[in-house]
């Protein structure tokens, strides 16, 4: 049974005209890592909130189809039973620290306090999770007093140290440098590695290449492509729905239109070396 | 990784200090009783050694400066404000000039007949204001959490506090930025207000939008699932001792009552 199904999905927020999710059906299976892309306003947030129970549960608004995680209606969840079984990391850092704790220790550990998790194994997960995202050295900061990339580093940790089943992760590196969005997606990877089912929001195209499964393009509320991350980032069509397509991808097409083909359209740098190694 | 701080949480919060570690309901119960009995004396003989008293608990417990800093303020403004009610109030007649200021006359009798008042409501807010000064908002909730109140109204009490130190930093922000566009902020007052209030309304629309996203926040890290929740960060409970104290502070307020009636 896939862990979210979504059949038929259209979905209008309060006080507007128009549709912001179109007839959406897509199932995503247990311990599979997504990656959703596309243009902006084109659904990618409102398809998060939807799977976290925000929609409609909080915004409230139209929702029409069905919704179904672990087979039980969205609308039948009780939204704060639902935050237990799905961690959610959104975009703004700096409306994600709860503004109460005065270190991040504290910070990270609200989460597993709110669960009411011992304090020795509070302590034990909050500390791995702090070396894991290497915020090892802010432990006694005020966590309100941080940097936006610190913050967010900081959020990701709070919902890490939770250890939900799974995980929905809005832009999680809009205010990482290139050293520390490398560092997240590691860390996703080794989330992923322990079977847990990953949704990502991101335009760093580069990097859903390397490590994400399956794909889904969003555009003006629908999804336009959807399939596994090869197939569906080495096809240039995606560019006309405003996604991007890997550098790596984007060589590779150059390369047949100049007549030179690679034996197939690689999506990261790691493929494409060997194919033009072999071209030659 | 610092492994002191660490270990810290695995015992009670401790700072050394006897003041600082009571537990803040002794505490609370202490300086309210306090507060009471110079209401209830209305004497300069127990309000004068009670605001010292404050003064020196303060100091002890190395909290004077955040306490002088708003008790300095409370008194400037209560003597300033006792005296010239008190003058204005006072009746001719058989009274004793004491200081003409541009051609106001003021009397000795207003100033000893506000003296008691005066000492009184130092002595009432300056128990308050060392409660406040050496308790930590978060402790304090604590507390009352243990006591039963519910975590979402601590949760109130603490993310105020933090929203007026990040609504004064966005305000500040809202003027550098209209300052950066050439609106003069600076100046005199007129010109100073002119400035700032086309800025509530963006401070206003950014709160409300930011609120909206704090919620969000605060669900995606369980705040409102129905389970005990447990305490990374604890306060060692009350003791006999402390109990005894409490319990004793109230007597002795109980005790300045009886001795008002019987005086």
């Amino acid at each position: 049974m896939a862990k979210i199904e979504l059949n038929d999905v259209s979905y209008k927020y309060p006080y507007t005209k128009n549709q912001a999710l179109r007839k959406i059906s897509y199932n995503f299976e247990s311990g599979k890592f997504y990656g959703i892309i596309g243009e902006n306003g084109g659904g990618k947030t409102t398809l998060c909130n939807l799977i976290r129970g925000l929609v409609p549960h909080f915004y409230k608004g139209k929702l029409k189809g069905d919704v179904l995680v672990d087979g039980t209606d969205i609308r039948d969840w009780n939204l704060d039973e639902l935050s237990a079984q799905i961690g959610y990391v959104f975009q703004n850092p700096f409306t994600q620290i709860s503004g109460i704790k005065e270190t991040v220790f504290e910070e990270v550990a609200l989460g597993l306090e709110n669960l009411g998790v011992p304090k020795e194994e509070i302590i034990e997960k909050v500390t791995n999770v702090c070396k894991l995202l290497k915020i090892d050295d802010l432990i006694e900061n005020n966590p309100n007093e941080l940097s936006g990339g610190q913050r967010q580093r900081v959020a990701f940790a709070s919902i890490i140290s939770m250890e939900t089943e799974m995980l929905i992760i809005d832009e999680p590196t809009s205010q990482l440098d290139p050293e520390g969005t490398r560092d997240v997606f590691g860390i996703i990877k080794t989330l992923k590695e322990s079977n847990k089912t990953i949704i990502l929001v991101e335009h760093k195209i580069d990097m859903i290449a390397e490590y994400c499964d399956e794909i889904l393009v969003m555009s003006k509320g629908s999804i336009a492509f959807s399939g596994p991350t090869h197939e569906i980032l080495s096809n240039p069509e995606i560019m006309e729905y405003g996604a991007m397509m890997p550098q790596s991808a984007i060589f590779g097409h150059a390369m047949a239109d100049a007549g030179k083909p690679l034996a197939r359209i690689p999506i990261t740098l790691s493929e494409a070396v060997p194919l033009v190694k072999d071209r030659r | 990784m610092d492994s002191e701080f660490i270990n810290s949480f695995r015992s009670y919060q401790k700072t050394g200090n006897f003041w600082l570690d009571l537990n803040p309901i002794t505490k609370l119960n202490i300086c309210l009783a306090f507060a009471f009995s110079a209401l209830i004396m209305l004497d300069w003989r127990y309000g004068i050694p009670l605001c010292l008293a404050c003064c020196v608990v303060a100091l002890l417990a190395g909290k004077f400066k955040v306490f002088f800093d708003m008790y300095g303020k409370v008194c400037m403004i209560v003597i300033l404000f006792v005296t010239i009610v008190r003058q204005i109030g006072m009746r001719t007649g058989n009274v004793t000039p004491f200081i003409n200021i541009f051609g106001w006359q003021w009397y000795l009798e207003s100033f000893v007949a506000g003296w008691d008042r005066i000492t009184f409501i130092l002595g009432f807010s300056g128990s308050l204001i060392l409660f406040f000064a050496t308790t930590p908002m978060r402790d304090l909730m604590y507390s009352f959490e243990q006591l039963g109140m519910s975590h979402e109204n601590s949760f109130i009490m603490l993310a105020s506090m933090q929203n007026i130190i990040d609504l004064k930093k966005a305000s500040v922000t809202i003027l550098e930025s209209q300052k950066s566009r050439g609106i003069e902020t600076d100046g005199n007052i007129l010109v100073r207000a002119k400035a700032f209030f086309p800025t509530l309304g963006p401070l206003l629309l950014g709160a409300i939008a930011s609120t909206e996203e704090k919620a969000i926040a605060m669900d995606a890290r369980a705040f409102s699932v129905k389970r005990k929740h447990t305490f990374l960060r604890e306060l060692a409970p009350a003791s006999t001792t402390q109990k005894t104290l409490s319990i004793a502070a109230w007597v002795f307020c109980a005790a300045t009552l009886v001795f008002r009636f019987i005086r």
